[in-house]
């Protein structure tokens, strides 16, 4: 040390300047670096809560909890990016804000890169959790919420906002400052996000709530915005409390619209709204209850249904093109006690509960929703739409509105001002959407002077999950200077009403009562006609004709299938007891193809000449064969009630006549018509193929083609392989019914070919043959 | 040899004639190219929530009715050619001229190769074209590959098969009864079928491996959960198919020459 200073005294001083500035240069560069980690807003990579998938990369982008106190306490944002395929990437990302408030997406991301496949072609894609939802930290869940959700069971007002306050007080403990939790922080956050990813321009894709954030963020953050998106637009100006009513009855309206261009809809169900009345006040009187799967415990509970319950169900029912078509059979099915419709409908309202962080939901509907109305002006303007009573109790409606006034957040004032930008803008709207109709997104596109609106017909909430919205999207954001073309608007056109088997049922008992009536005549016919002439009864003829070759097989068969224990990864019981309605039907339906063809039997003219009618032979085969089978189907029912404990003995007795006696119809029919029996095998084999593969898209509220469609609600009495919990247990019956009086019928139409002898020998062409000669 | 050769021709223009003359095989390729035009205009509605690599999962699909078919229906109908010779007394007479086993085993197999390739080239080209004009081009490689491949070996093995197993059998209606218990019973032995790896696959005569092949395909791309046969197991399914026909094409010929001396 004193060689140093001796060293640095005898120099010039502006050395010793010039090391000394040095020093204290490479201390501040290194205290910089060290402080550069704590900059706001960063983004921290991390490895993806869903594991490692190719082409996606997760982290964090950390912000200010409060944009008004940047050096206060801060929030994690979860972050997923998605990576295109392409090589030559655009360098500007798509950042796609979700709906709700308070949906997460970045957990979904694997499955999002499917659905947005089309948004990857040639950019990213980036998801993130909006703050307080999805897996950002904090996210502000309410469990307390999502029980009474599930339990939907009879709670007074209090009773049912309580959750809302036990919510509230928690997240206050917790520290979480609430009111900083709205659509200014979270279009800031958007911000940050680009910031922090380095990204010199992004698009949007925002989608209900997030048209409202998209629009925040032309407001207030327009530089380094591409291109936007709105699906379903929020616009700023309008208030989903004050006109929930409003929405939903011109969703009705358009529901009854759309029904009446159905030829079919228009005359099942002529009067939509006003069975909505009668079933609403009815299940107020009597509620329902049905059990589903709790998604949380995955436990069955009881779901409790009233009047409003079924509102929240109409309500979310217009929200896809699926659930769209199910709602006029939904509401006609359950007025008449048919709640097959209306359990498969049931399902996806709670699902959709327990995807949203309601504490989020809470923050940001009530501070954007809550300046300058009072509940008297949500409770008049619900007032002028009478459906909209039951929109009352809604979380977006009176209910909604109550639960803000104890989510004690100050309203944001300075955001309800209609967006003026000249961004270039995609306005998606859905014909049927019941929260954010078509005029909401006209009205935004208004004051967008760089936009294009266009409206999908047969869709509603959400119009980018259709793969054509979709489509419209993609080529936009490629070059947002055009307005995109595409034909695919017109195969969404049409929507196909479901139309329920309750209507069909009065046309079906008809037409078995005719069919049956008919085919019992003629069999009462022809046993007076046997009893009148009896004959000799050839059993052992008709067992050698037939064989022993096929019972054989088919009882291997059946054992086979049963016998075996049940293994991990194997067919599960409930498949494989069906062998005996799969496989005896088949196998009788082929026999009964071989029991007598003209052109394959040996010693026909001999048979002719023989003083027994020909019809004698072949019902005398095919009780050989019906017989046969039956003691096979008997050891296996006998063998599937040893072996399965709780199996409905009735239903398994009895199961597989109907199939089998409609494959020995078409099979024989066939047969004669076409005098071959390879080819009444083959239209056996396929008809079996076809039904017992593709027979459940015969059932009621299956997608078809047009015009299929028109004829697809006629046809689930027919389908031979019709399971009992495919619909009502009397639908069901009446099925098994139908089919067996068809199956007689196609018997006795063949049957009936033989009645010529002549005809028999030489066929039709043989006849038409000599008559020429 | 000359000779043998021309009845040769001659019988295989007879046979195929005689196909096309039943209303089996014409019903058959016309339940294939009504099923594939229903399953090309499904995917042409745009109805599918996801996206597909449409020419896989055309293919895919287009592959089921045509392999089952092939697989399953196809040694049914035919399995009478030869026992209808029986039963008709036309046996007795070829075992007067002067026309060799071979030859009467090889124009029955060649007829009937022509007449269900004759039916399957109309199929393929009224499919493609209709596929072409209602979604878009296809990959014409991965298609005809699909026709050749799943199509003609399963016409070759299980078709030669169908006309061949049944020689001995003295009716039609016995022969038909014969093979539907040979094709049914693998149905038997279900979680055989999907087994990759098994010897059991490999000779089973519904031949899994080619018949889910192309389907298992489409699966990945739907649920990325499918087992896939991959291209060795096919290969390893031909072999053995053409291993198999090859033994039972011996044992008819043998079979028709001990009847003949028989006689």
């Amino acid at each position: 040390m004193k060689n140093i200073a001796k060293w640095a005294h005898s120099r010039a001083p502006l050395r010793n300047t010039i090391i000394i500035l040095s020093l204290f240069f490479a201390l501040s560069v290194g205290a910089t670096a060290v402080l550069a980690d704590e900059h706001f807003p960063r983004f921290e990579p991390d490895a993806c809560s869903f594991g490692e998938v190719a082409r996606i990369e997760c982290g964090w982008v950390v912000v200010p909890e409060d944009y008004a106190e940047p050096d206060g306490k801060t929030i994690r944002l979860a972050v997923a990016i998605l990576k295109t395929n392409n090589r030559n990437p655009a360098p500007d990302p798509i950042v796609y804000l979700s709906g709700g408030p308070g949906g997460g997406v970045v957990e979904f991301a694997p499955l999002q890169s499917t659905f947005m496949v089309d948004m990857l072609l040639n950019r990213d894609l980036i998801l993130f959790d909006q703050r307080g939802s999805g897996l950002s930290q904090p996210a502000l869940d309410c469990p307390e919420l999502l029980e009474m959700v599930f339990q939907q069971t009879e709670l007074s007002a209090e009773e049912k906002l309580q959750p809302v306050s036990e919510c509230y007080e928690r997240l206050e403990k917790e520290g979480v400052n609430l009111p900083a939790y709205n659509t200014l922080n979270n279009a800031a956050d958007v911000d940050s996000l680009r910031t922090a990813l380095g990204y010199e321009q992004i698009n949007l894709l925002g989608g209900s709530y997030g048209t409202r954030l998209a629009l925040t963020i032309m407001r207030n953050h327009p530089d380094g915005i591409r291109s936007v998106i709105l699906d379903s637009s929020v616009p700023a100006q309008q208030n989903t409390f004050v006109s929930i009513g409003e929405n939903f009855d011109h969703a009705l309206q358009t529901l009854q619209d759309g029904c009446n261009a159905d030829l079919l809809c228009r005359a099942f169900y002529p009067d939509i709204r006003g069975t909505y009345y009668q079933l609403f006040d009815q299940l107020n009187e009597s509620p329902i209850s049905f059990e589903i799967k709790n998604p949380l415990t995955q436990q069955f509970q009881t779901v409790y249904v009233d009047g409003y319950g079924l509102a929240d169900m109409v309500f979310m029912g217009l929200y896809s093109r699926d659930s769209i078509q199910r709602v006029p059979a939904t509401l006609y099915s359950t007025l008449n006690g048919d709640y097959t419709i209306l359990e498969s409908v049931a399902q996806p309202p709670i699902q959709t509960s327990s995807m949203l962080s309601y504490g989020m939901f809470f923050s940001m509907m009530c501070a954007d929703s809550t300046a300058n109305i009072s509940q008297e002006q949500i409770i008049d303007a619900a007032d002028q739409y009478p459906e909209a009573i039951a929109m009352r109790q809604s979380i977006l409606g009176e209910y909604g509105f109550g639960a803000c006034a104890l989510w004690n957040v100050p309203p944001v004032t300075n955001n309800s001002a209609p967006v003026i930008s000249d961004i270039p803008t995609l306005v998606l709207a859905g014909q049927y959407d019941p929260i954010t109709p078509p005029a909401w997104g006209q009205q935004v596109a208004e004051n967008l002077s760089n936009s294009f609106f266009i409206e999908f017909p047969g869709v509603g909430h959400g119009v980018t999950n259709n793969p054509c919205p979709m489509n419209f999207a993609a080529a936009f954001i490629d070059d947002p200077t055009r307005q995109p073309t595409s034909g695919c608007v017109e195969n969404m056109r049409s929507l196909q009403f479901v139309i329920g088997s309750d209507r069909i049922r009065p046309v079906a008992l008809i037409a078995l009562i005719l069919i049956g009536g008919v085919a019992l005549w003629i069999i009462g016919t022809g046993a007076a006609a046997i009893r009148r002439q009896p004959g000799q009864i050839a059993w052992r003829a008709a067992r050698r004709s037939m064989g022993w070759i096929p019972v054989i097989v088919t009882g291997l068969a059946v054992v086979a299938f049963l016998l075996p224990e049940q293994t991990p990864g194997a067919m599960p019981w409930s498949e494989r007891v069906r062998v005996i309605e799969t496989l005896i039907p088949l196998a009788i339906g082929i026999q009964a193809a071989l029991l007598f063809s003209p052109d394959d039997e040996p010693a026909l003219e001999v048979l002719l000449a023989c003083p027994r009618k020909i019809s004698w032979v072949l019902l005398e085969r095919l009780a050989v064969v019906l017989i046969a089978q039956t003691g096979i189907a008997l050891v296996g029912i006998a063998l599937t009630l040893a072996l399965v404990n709780d199996a409905d003995v009735s239903l398994t007795l009895v199961r597989w006549i109907p199939p089998a006696l409609f494959l020995s119809g078409v099979a024989v029919y066939a047969t004669l018509k076409s005098r071959v029996m390879a080819f009444g095998m083959v239209i056996a084999g396929l008809t079996w193929f076809a039904f017992s593969i593709f027979g459940e898209a015969l059932l009621p509220g299956q997608p078809t083609l047009w015009p299929l469609n028109y004829v697809l609600p006629f046809l689930w009495p027919i389908h031979p392989y019709l399971q009992p919990d495919s619909l009502t247990i009397g639908d069901y019956w009446l099925n098994r019914a139908f089919v067996t009086v068809v199956g007689i019928g196609l018997l006795i139409l063949g049957i009936y070919q033989l009645r010529d002898e002549e005809y028999v020998l030489l066929g039709a062409r043989g006849i038409k043959k000599q008559k020429e000669a | 040899m000359n000779t043998s050769l021309v009845q040769l021709g001659k019988m295989t223009y007879y046979e195929f004639r005689m196909h096309w003359r039943g209303r089996a095989l014409l019903v058959v390729m016309l339940a294939i190219a009504v099923m594939n035009i229903f399953s090309i205009w499904i995917f042409s509605s745009n109805t599918l929530p996801i996206e597909l690599d449409m020419t896989y999962a055309a293919v895919g699909l287009i592959s089921a009715p045509l392999t089952l078919t092939l697989a399953v229906l196809l040694p049914i109908i035919i399995s009478d050619t030869i026992p209808k010779d029986q039963q008709y007394g036309v046996r007795e007479l070829l075992d007067t001229l002067p026309v060799p086993h071979w030859v009467y085993l090889g124009g029955k197999l060649l007829g009937m190769w022509a007449g269900v390739l004759l039916g399957l080239f109309a199929v393929m080209v009224v499919n493609g074209i209709f596929y072409h004009f209602t979604i878009g081009a296809l990959d014409l490689r991965l298609y005809i590959e699909m026709w050749l491949v799943a199509g003609a070996a399963l016409l070759v093995i299980n078709g030669s098969l169908g006309v061949l197993i049944p020689v001995g059998q003295p009716s039609r209606r016995r022969a038909v009864i014969l093979m539907v218990a040979l094709f049914v019973l693998p149905f038997a032995f279900a979680g055989q079928i999907f087994d990759t790896a098994s010897l059991l696959a490999y000779i089973n005569p519904i031949r899994p491996a080619i018949v889910l092949y192309y389907i298992a395909n489409m699966g990945e791309q739907v649920s990325g959960n499918l087992t896939a046969f991959t291209s060795n197991d096919v290969l390893l399914t031909i072999i053995a198919g053409l291993i198999e026909l090859t033994l039972v094409g011996v044992l008819a010929w043998g079979w028709l020459r001990w009847k003949e001396n028989r006689a």
